[in-house]
């Protein structure tokens, strides 16, 4: 109990009479790195919208232990599109409450330098989702939830990003939905898989791996395809 | 979720005008509604040359010869419209594409919903607010020229200004809140629409509940209010109306159910508003009111209850004048009960009779003068020889040909500032 953030009990919301999710137990520890998966239509985004409280279950409860602060990334936004990236980045700062070092440390990070004075509506889905990701992991928030953030963006960046989240974001919890090898095999340590509104698997990531094999989740859908 | 979520409704309201500010469609609008209230302010302001020129004012020429009237008036109705009709339509996606964009989600993490609103409502008031000054600044010229300008009216437009602005931001934000994107804009277009008509069909149709109706849209309101009559009644509806949809988004937002809870109390204060009945003529040449000397006379008569019958039919000829003519009695003699009746074969048309106790009298003319000498007489049965007429005070005004080019000029001076300022601000913005 000592290092639990949050728990959820026996979570569970209906759509149009039918489970979205069901009965979902899942205790996240502290400095837990999680990748969340599952098909589509699985509930991995109810689960995420329920965790943000931006709906309401049917049943079951949240419960927060420490002052989980939560971060998040949707999977898709255009931000807001009429307003330079500079502008939101400073806004970022002033809403986040960091230092100027660490905004222009973050900057050079993901590689924004260079459309800071370009609205954010021309940007690229790739510079989009960088923005995104630095919005997500600057501030001090100790839970950071991130909807497939690896989206839009292109290989080099991909393997940055992995590097980013094992050296620059450390002591924090990290739930992550993505079925990106690299996060799965490279930034994780649990795996929760759920299928059609229900937990199918939940435990270290190295109890799905073969000796020293890397995990691809078409072996991991192959695995689980009859629960 | 978060239990540390900061309260600074400044960045809230700082990204939504700076967002706003950066849309190219948003400034052309503003401009454009500015430049054409520069446009109606120096039609205006000629018209009311030839008007205050006259000399002899008729009474039907009072209203339109008074400054407020003439000049004040046409440039915030202007204002007014503004607010009522384009304003909504900016904010109807104030909240819905940020959720639609999944931004609303991440604000949520970090500010509660009374910041997201507070915010949100302070950004578009201050728009609001910006607009009313830069109308105030277009006057500039005619102040300068005339050297006086009534400030109680302008205090009432402001204060009407406020309270409307208000409410009207606050429903913009719950529609938006309530509605998809791909519909927020229809939604707020069809109410418009909606309000607009109820205010167009009560004109013209003889139906009473839609007459009620129109009394309580903020047409009604701020047409008072460009009159210059304070009104308690509608300030003190208009501001639990604001309170009321402030809750009301809240509850939206935080996904709770008191909406029924809030609607009752809301229909029960609406109710108990509505026994309010205190109206001021806030305007310094009393045009609403009748003339100090008739006010002295009917003072010396306010414990009999006079009653008058127009026979006068509702919308035909004298009726405009007859009505305008009873608000100046309504508004400071509640003893004077004013009744219409339609005219039939016996009565000839315009017929007006004035009864107390057993004595009577008979007028076909729609005068300030012969009503209060008639009023007067059946009240005490004395006859009054003093002359009852409002008197038209401030000099006559002239839009000298230099005056129309200072205006001009001073016009654009104002128009080329706002450019300037907002390319400061958008600089000012990416400065890292």
């Amino acid at each position: 109990m000592k290092n639990i953030l949050l728990k959820t009990e026996e979570l569970s919301k209906l759509y149009n009479s039918e489970y979205a999710l069901k009965n979902i137990n899942i205790s996240v520890y502290k400095n837990d790195r999680i990748a969340l998966i599952g098909p589509n239509g699985a509930g991995k985004s109810t689960f995420i919208k329920l965790l943000l409280n931006l709906d309401t279950p049917d049943s079951g409860n949240i419960i927060k232990y420490f002052n989980a602060k939560i971060s998040y990334a949707p999977e898709e936004s255009s931000l807001y599109p009429d307003i330079p990236v500079a502008y939101f980045l400073n806004w970022i700062k002033k809403v986040k409450n960091i230092n100027q070092n660490r905004l222009n440390e973050f900057i050079k990070l993901f590689e924004l330098n260079n459309v800071l004075t370009k609205k954010i509506k021309i940007l690229s889905k790739g510079y989009r989702r960088r923005i995104l990701l630095l919005y997500a992991l600057i501030g001090n928030e100790n839970f950071i939830i991130l909807d497939e953030p690896s989206d839009g963006l292109d290989i080099e960046f991909k393997f940055k990003l992995r590097d980013i989240l094992k050296q620059k974001i450390k002591n924090k919890t990290l739930l992550i939905c993505s079925h990106e090898s690299v996060i799965l095999n490279e930034v994780v340590n649990r795996i929760i898989i759920l299928n059609r509104g229900e937990k199918i698997f939940d435990d270290s990531i190295s109890k799905l791996k073969n000796k020293n094999k890397r995990l691809y989740i078409e072996d991991i859908y192959e695995r689980f395809k009859n629960k | 979720m978060n239990d540390l979520k900061t309260n600074k409704i400044y960045l809230i309201a700082e990204k939504e005008l700076y967002e706003n500010l950066c849309k190219k469609t948003f400034i052309g609008i503003m401009l454009f509604l500015i430049l054409y209230a520069g446009y109606l302010n120096f039609l205006s302001m000629e018209i009311f040359t030839g008007l205050s020129a006259e000399t002899e004012l008729s009474p039907q020429l009072i209203m339109s010869a008074d400054p407020n009237q003439g000049i004040l008036a046409p440039l915030f109705s202007n204002l007014f419209i503004v607010i009522l009709l384009i304003f909504p339509v900016i904010i109807s996606t104030s909240i819905s594409a940020e959720k639609n964009n999944n931004t609303f989600s991440m604000l949520k993490l970090i500010f509660n919903d009374t910041t997201i609103i507070i915010g949100k409502f302070i950004a578009y008031f201050i728009l609001a607010l910006s607009l009313f000054l830069i109308t105030f600044l277009l006057l500039i010229p005619y102040i300068l020229h005339n050297g006086f300008i009534d400030r109680y009216y302008i205090l009432n437009v402001f204060f009407g200004f406020i309270i409307i602005t208000s409410v009207w931001i606050l429903l913009s934000l719950l529609i938006s809140a309530i509605t998809p994107l791909s519909l927020s804009f229809y939604t707020i277009m069809l109410f418009n629409i909606s309000i607009l008509l109820i205010s167009f069909i009560s004109d013209i149709v003889n139906f009473k509940p839609l007459k009620l109706l129109n009394n309580i849209l903020p047409y009604s309101f701020y047409d008072y209010i460009l009159k210059g009559i304070f009104d308690l009644k509608l300030y003190t509806a208009y501001s639990i109306t604001g309170v009321f949809l402030f809750l009301m988004l809240k509850s939206v937002l935080s996904k709770k159910k008191y909406i029924v809870l809030y609607t009752i109390l809301y229909i029960l204060s609406i109710f108990i508003i509505n026994l309010i009945d205190i109206k001021k003529d806030v305007t310094f040449n009393k045009i609403n009111s009748l003339s100090s000397n008739a006010i002295n006379v009917l003072n010396k008569i306010k414990d009999k209850d006079v009653k008058v019958i127009l026979y006068i039919k509702e919308d035909g000829p004298k009726w405009q004048t007859a009505v305008d003519l009873i608000n100046t009695f309504r508004l400071n003699f509640k003893n004077i009960k004013f009744i219409f009746l339609e005219p039939d074969e016996n009565i000839e048309y315009g017929l007006i009779k004035f009864k107390y106790k057993n004595r009577t009298a008979k007028t076909l003319s729609v005068d300030e003068d012969i009503f209060v000498k008639n009023i007067f007489f059946v009240a005490t049965g004395k006859k009054l020889s003093m002359e009852f007429k409002k008197k038209q005070i401030g000099k006559p005004f002239k839009f000298t040909y230099n005056g129309k080019i200072l205006y001009l000029l001073w016009t654009f001076f104002i128009v080329l500032s706002i450019l300037y300022g907002r390319k400061l601000i958008i600089k000012g913005g990416i400065k890292l």
